[in-house]
């Protein structure tokens, strides 16, 4: 697929290709995201959706092809990428030594946030820790944990969100409120790139939609 | 369906003892003479080991020339005896001790079955282990400080039976979750602080070890053996009322520590470990002020310092160590020993460079370079090996002959060089790949970085300590700080290819 939108995109991408010896899981994708819009990569398990977005957001490395973001080749190493990118995927871990807040705190003082104290209690209230604000992550669910790694995106500046299966371990009314995060975060400006299972959550949030199964 | 009979725990033993015989396809002579080079190598090396340990024993003692260098040996292993049984309590509280595997828990636990003979044969084995852990390091020890030998099995002998009987103790308060076990675990720990503190000082009340091996000393060993039958008979009879989450979290630490010791990961074990000890905890009292940047990550450590002050402690007490060699008259291997204990001791307190290290996802959540992070995570621990350091001033003046203030300083800020080097290796080196060509070896196909990864930290520790060895002044000092500031620089530096 490829899209081109009215403005300069954020974030885009050429001829990504990632293969594991004979066995080709991305062929030459192109996409372009721009700013307060969202692109939601669809597909059967194994189409390359998360392995797109790893190649992405620098943590896999592409067999070829390029990723720009705001014009600019996107190497996630360089500290003014990690300013701009938000990213949550399966390789997030935390420190089992900080609790739910202190992780919180720790990456809004990183990022230099204003009023770290009202944004990590908002952010916290919003993912529905503020009764495990005190916990260490390995006492967390599950779906706790999901809800901690979504609130380490949320809780810092950021431009472009790149989110793997968002979704996952969310209870009906977590997938609500996430539903209305994505759309609210939007709505300020910010790209929106996901991969997702979840039809209704694809619905509510994408503004474009990229099946992987049918390239 | 009537509910069935409670079955025994010995039926179902036979019935799976049957099962695993149906399906041997060598025999036991078979397997013995297919492992004769495995017999062969233990008995080699062990009789190396004996010797080796025999020859120490003859230098340590010719080198122990003064009263109060053969009164610190012989306290020594009074200090060794008090804390074996404490880290055998330690152990015993962190496993269990009575812990069955994550298997058996779930499928054995939960049948009708009757636990009592199941647990008690892990009680028998948790008992067995820690007599005899504690009786060969105790022997180990009064070998090689070099008292008598009928003293050595009068002290092994009460020592094992006296750790054997504290596992048995600890295994009747594990339905408390443990906590008196803990308790005495850490008096035990500071009693043998407390007299490493005097051998230091050379102020220890007078010890002999000659009536160990007379009338005295046996029955001693005596009174411990009718500790640990007591022990052991009360404890058995309370196994069976235990928990099934008291009997299962031993068993999946132990399950998690042997998978990573099985990759000679002690990386990973030391996560493992880290991992038990937070879970455990479960709730902290947050800290959420600080500055901001790379000193955010900063600060973080030092909340990490004031939450683990056992840990801090136990840094401090391992200053204890060069201050004992000192009184040994062993001047030669303080540095070594001296670098040694600040590796290992200072271990605990990098752990927020382990938690990045070894995971890209994390960094990347913050708005700096991989070094920057790398480097802040160092600062805090870093500084409490400089102070450990510095601290080792009065001890290495004593020890080296002929050295300026300046060489002293030089090198004792060298040697916790070295070992903040060590541990740097130690916690950033990449595990064994096992997707590498494999190595044949007649244990089977292993990865090449194996072996190695045993190792890790431990080499750059040799290779940092060797110029202070050869030159023990400010120019071995020197060459030294140059070989652990290239090693720190490039760890630190170091990029994965497209990863944190």
């Amino acid at each position: 697929m490829s899209k081109t939108p009215a403005a300069a995109p954020l974030l885009r991408v050429r001829d990504l290709r990632r293969s594991y010896g004979d066995l080709h899981v991305l062929d030459g994708l192109d996409l372009d995201l721009a700013s307060g819009e969202a692109l939601a990569l669809i597909g059967p398990n194994g189409a390359g959706k998360s392995t797109a977005l790893r190649c992405i957001a620098g943590a896999d490395e592409p067999t070829g092809g390029t990723v720009e973001l705001d014009g600019a080749p996107l190497d996630e190493r360089l500290p003014a990428t990690r300013r701009d990118l938000a990213v949550v995927m399966d390789d997030l871990d935390f420190f089992p030594d900080l609790s739910v807040v202190e992780h919180l705190f720790l990456l809004a003082r990183a990022h230099r946030v204003d009023d770290p104290e009202s944004v990590v209690h908002a952010v916290l209230a919003d993912v529905g820790l503020t009764d495990q604000a005190a916990q260490l992550p390995g006492t967390l669910s599950s779906g706790q944990r999901r809800r901690l790694a979504l609130a380490s995106a949320f809780v810092r500046p950021r431009r472009l969100l790149i989110l793997d299966e968002p979704e996952q371990r969310l209870d009906a009314a977590g997938l609500a409120w996430l539903a209305e995060r994505l759309n609210a975060e939007k709505a300020d400006g910010l790209g929106i790139l996901l991969v997702s299972h979840d039809a209704e959550l694809v619905d509510a949030v994408a503004d474009w939609i990229l099946d992987l199964g049918e390239l | 369906m009537s509910p069935t009979a409670e079955v025994g725990a010995r039926s179902l033993r036979r019935q799976m003892r049957a099962w695993r015989r149906d399906r041997a396809d060598t025999t036991l002579y078979e397997q013995l003479s297919e492992a004769y080079i495995w017999v062969f190598s233990l008995v080699l090396l062990g009789a190396m080991a004996i010797s080796a340990m025999v020859q120490t024993r003859v230098s340590v003692a010719s080198a122990c020339t003064t009263t109060t260098c053969d009164d610190a040996r012989t306290s020594l292993v009074w200090a060794s005896a008090a804390g074996m049984i404490a880290i055998a309590l330690a152990a015993a509280q962190a496993v269990g001790p009575v812990m069955v595997t994550p298997a058996t828990g779930a499928w054995l636990l939960t049948t009708p079955v009757d636990r009592g003979p199941l647990l008690r044969s892990r009680l028998m084995a948790a008992t067995t282990a820690a007599t005899a852990t504690c009786g060969a390091v105790v022997a180990v020890i009064g070998l090689l400080a070099g008292i008598e030998y009928r003293a050595i099995a009068a002290l092994a002998a009460g020592t094992a039976l006296a750790g054997g009987a504290m596992t048995a103790l600890a295994a009747t308060w594990q339905a408390r979750d443990g906590r008196p076990t803990r308790r005495l675990a850490t008096a035990l720990a500071l009693v043998t602080a407390a007299w490493l503190l005097l051998v230091a000082l050379d102020v220890e009340p007078s010890t002999s070890s000659g009536w160990l091996g007379g009338p005295i000393g046996w029955t001693l060993a005596g009174a411990a053996a009718l500790a640990l039958v007591a022990l052991l008979v009360r404890a058995a009879s309370r196994v069976a009322s235990l928990l099934r989450a008291q009997l299962v979290p031993g068993g999946s630490l132990l399950a998690s520590l042997s998978g990573a010791l099985a990759g000679l990961d002690l990386s990973l074990a030391y996560d493992v470990l880290v991992a038990r000890r937070w879970r455990t905890a479960a709730t902290v009292r947050p800290s959420t002020g600080g500055p901001g940047g790379a000193w955010a990550l900063v600060w973080r450590d030092v909340v990490r310092l004031r939450r683990s002050p056992g840990a801090l402690a136990a840094l401090a007490g391992s200053l204890l160590v060069p201050y004992v060699v000192l009184r040994l008259d062993l001047d030669d291997a303080i540095v070594l020993a001296s670098a040694l204990t600040a590796f290992l001791s200072g271990l605990w307190s990098f752990s927020a460079l382990r938690t990045t290290g070894r995971n890209p996802g994390l960094v990347r959540c913050f708005p700096m370079s991989l070094a920057a992070v790398r480097s802040a995570t160092m600062v805090v621990p870093g500084a409490l090996l400089l102070v450990w350091s510095l601290a080792l001033v009065p001890a290495l003046s004593q020890a080296l002959d002929d050295a300026t203030p300046a060489d002293v300083l030089l090198v004792a800020v060298a040697t916790g060089g070295s070992a903040l080097a060590a541990i740097a290796r130690w916690m950033l080196a990449p595990p064994p790949n096992y997707s590498m060509p494999l190595v044949a070896s007649p244990t089977g196909a292993i990865p090449t970085g194996l072996i190695v990864s045993a190792l890790r930290g431990f080499d750059v520790l040799a290779l940092a300590v060797v110029p202070l060895l050869v030159a023990p002044s400010d120019n071995g000092a020197l060459v030294s700080l140059a070989l652990s500031g290239s090693v720190v620089s490039y760890l630190v530096a170091r990029r994965e290819p497209r990863l944190g």
